[in-house]
């Protein structure tokens, strides 16, 4: 039993340093997308695309090793909820990757698109703060700081107004006849993908949170139906037994019948 | 009777295990000492002498073997490259201090171990490979991960090395760049000169001539500005220091101020300047910090757009002096900042031909701040404005807070 808890131990290290190593890959996706997106850079965007294959690769490895440990080892409890964890950050992650292909091939579709600096300078600030919550979720992971996984998602109203700031500034740039509103919705699309990857960071928060404490907040959702339900069905039962009552009050008993 | 066949028996069974034993003994002597058997029979005590000896001879060269080992770990460690090495099954036998910072890393770094092992493995196959890795951080890396085969006793380990090689990039762009940019400074003017010169030869419409000679003397006084310039700046190169006088900074300020208050009115850029203490002073050259300022305002003055202000503020914190200049201009992108400081460095190569700098200005700043034991620091955001802060040591002790009225006027 005791070498059995080893081996899941060492298998799980295993597993945690390549999903370290797979959000290393998509972290660095973040200054680099952006930074080949300011630069008009279609070869970097090009090459940005090809190696998102490298993280899809990674993610599929990591989930089949999850799976293959759950097959073999039958966790409980918190090494349970470890491996269901990376399972989940695994497929956040990834599409975080994803999101930033997205950026990629938005500044391909943008290219030769000349927007003024205030705009620069947001997609510039959204990337830094995108790539900084990322890191955050990682630590909070690595750590199993619930603390800190929790406060990612007060930490992402920052992103959430920079974004709401860039999206005014499309506008403002747009009326003012700088963009076209071809490259308008796809600078907007474009903000949306570094929103999209703050998300994914306090979603991540949210599992690390779980794996650590065991609770989640859909936890909060669900207590609260549960107490509706129960509420629902007392009333019910009530009504029941009131209209029962009623009822074999209307019945006429043996008495009145004869 | 046959008891004593029996004492015999066990007598010839302990003789045999005592042969056995010596035998045993003599052959590990003999890997001991292989040479004891080449020189006859020897007695007992003249065996353990020579077994003695060769126990110490043995022990020594233990002892000299871990010192050799020590050392050559700590020439390991003191090297500021990463060393791992691994045996042939892939288990890592040794990382240096420099590897080990690799080890469990989280972001970027992270990817550098999982380099690493790659690597080891490709060498343990019998290949040895070089992976380079651009590291998008921040900060910035350039790490190259290279590995080669060592093959012991016909089993085949491996060493990779880790080595960060960021500086050295940053010094062959700037020295390529370079090269580039200054033929450019130099060549396009010149050409222009000629062309110029080319067309004034044939042409006889007197406005027309007039037109070409004010070009003429546009474009001389343009590479007059970068030579200018460049002879500056190696004047500032050679020069450590050569004047330590004593210079009040609300001087620095206000010539400098005044040197681009016409170019800010006519710009319509508003210039607001916070009036430092007048006993702040540092020790330099006053020449040259009122030009280094100059050249940050005029930067911050050619950036900004129409109607907006550029603020210029002196502080200190006992020690340092910061003479801040910050504008709302159009801002430097990230990428950028660690490099607008080299010669001929361009942000934006068609509006910097526009705004008709020579682009030596912040290299100046630069070596002026060097000089005066300082340095100068950006920080900017695109589209929001830039702040360059020139940061000088205060002229020391009861200089700078005794400074009498009449030198600080």
């Amino acid at each position: 039993m005791q070498e059995q808890r080893k081996t899941f131990h060492l298998e799980l290290d295993t597993i945690r340093a390549d999903i370290v190593r797979l959000a290393a890959l998509v972290t660095e996706f973040i200054p680099r997308g952006t930074e080949l997106l300011l630069a008009n850079d279609l070869e970097g965007a090009q090459q940005l695309i090809e190696d998102d294959d490298v993280i899809d690769d990674l993610a599929l490895r990591i989930e089949d090793h999850c799976y293959h440990v759950l097959a073999l080892q039958q966790p409980m409890a918190s090494d349970l909820r470890a491996i269901v964890t990376a399972i989940r950050l695994t497929s956040e992650i990834e599409r975080s990757g994803d999101l930033m292909v997205n950026v990629a091939k938005g500044s391909r579709r943008l290219y030769g698109a000349e927007f003024d600096a205030r705009l620069r300078g947001l997609i510039e600030r959204m990337g830094e703060e995108a790539c900084r919550l990322f890191k955050l979720a990682v630590d909070a992971y690595v750590e199993h700081n619930a603390g800190l996984a929790a406060a990612l998602d007060d930490m992402d109203d920052q992103l959430d107004a920079l974004h709401g700031d860039y999206i005014q500034a499309i506008f403002e740039a747009h009326h003012e006849g700088t963009i076209d509103l071809q490259a308008s919705v796809q600078l907007a699309l474009i903000g949306r993908y570094y929103e999209r990857i703050g998300d994914h960071a306090v979603n991540i928060g949210q599992r690390v949170e779980y794996m650590v404490t065991g609770w989640l907040p859909e936890h909060s959702g669900a207590a609260r139906a549960e107490v509706r339900k129960r509420v629902h069905d007392e009333i019910g039962e009530h009504l029941r037994a009131e209209s029962d009552e009623r009822s074999a009050d209307d019945v006429p008993g043996p008495a009145s019948s004869s | 009777m046959g008891a004593l066949l029996g004492a015999a028996a066990v007598a010839a069974l302990g003789l045999m295990a005592r042969r056995r034993e010596t035998a045993r003994l003599r052959d590990s002597v003999h890997r001991l000492v292989p040479d004891l058997h080449a020189e006859g029979a020897l007695r007992v005590p003249e065996v353990l002498v020579r077994l003695d000896r060769a126990v110490d001879q043995a022990r020594g060269q233990v002892e000299r073997e871990r010192g050799v080992r020590a050392r050559l770990e700590q020439a390991l460690e003191a090297i500021p490259q990463g060393v791992v090495i691994a045996a042939d099954d892939g288990a890592v036998l040794y990382r240096n201090h420099g590897a080990q910072a690799y080890v469990d890393a989280r972001h970027a770094e992270a990817l550098v171990e999982a380099a690493v092992t790659e690597q080891l493995a490709r060498a343990r196959r019998g290949r040895a490979d070089t992976q380079v890795l651009d590291l998008y951080g921040p900060p910035r890396r350039t790490l190259v991960v290279s590995s080669v085969p060592m093959p012991t006793a016909g089993r085949v380990g491996a060493l990779a090395v880790i080595e960060d090689i960021t500086e050295r990039r940053r010094l062959e762009e700037v020295r390529r760049d370079f090269v580039a940019n200054i033929s450019h400074e130099l060549k396009s003017p010149i050409g222009a000169l000629s062309l110029l010169a080319e067309t004034l030869v044939d042409e006889e419409d007197l406005d027309v001539t007039r037109r070409l000679a004010e070009r003429l003397q546009a474009e001389a006084a343009r590479v007059g500005r970068t030579v200018d310039d460049l002879l500056e700046l190696s004047r500032i190169e050679s020069s450590e220091l050569p004047t330590s006088d004593l210079v009040p900074v609300h001087l620095v300020v206000a010539e400098a101020v005044s040197r681009i208050r016409p170019a800010a009115e006519q710009a319509g850029i508003d210039l607001e300047v916070q009036e430092p203490n007048r006993r702040l002073a540092v020790l330099g050259d006053r020449r040259q910090l009122i030009s280094a300022l100059y050249n940050l305002l005029e930067n911050a003055v050619k950036y900004s757009e129409p109607a907006s202000s550029v603020e210029v503020r002196a502080t200190t914190d006992g020690t340092v002096v910061e003479i801040a200049v910050v504008d709302h201009g159009i801002g430097i992108p990230a990428r950028d900042l660690e490099r607008v400081f080299e010669r001929f460095y361009r942000v934006d190569q068609a509006r910097s031909r526009k705004t008709g700098g020579t682009g030596l200005g912040l290299a100046i700043v630069r070596h002026v701040a060097n000089n005066h034991r300082g340095e100068v620091t950006v920080s900017s955001r695109l589209g929001e404005g830039s702040t360059f802060a020139l940061r000088l040591p205060t002229a020391s002790g009861p200089v700078a807070v005794d400074l009498p009225e009449a030198a600080a006027s």
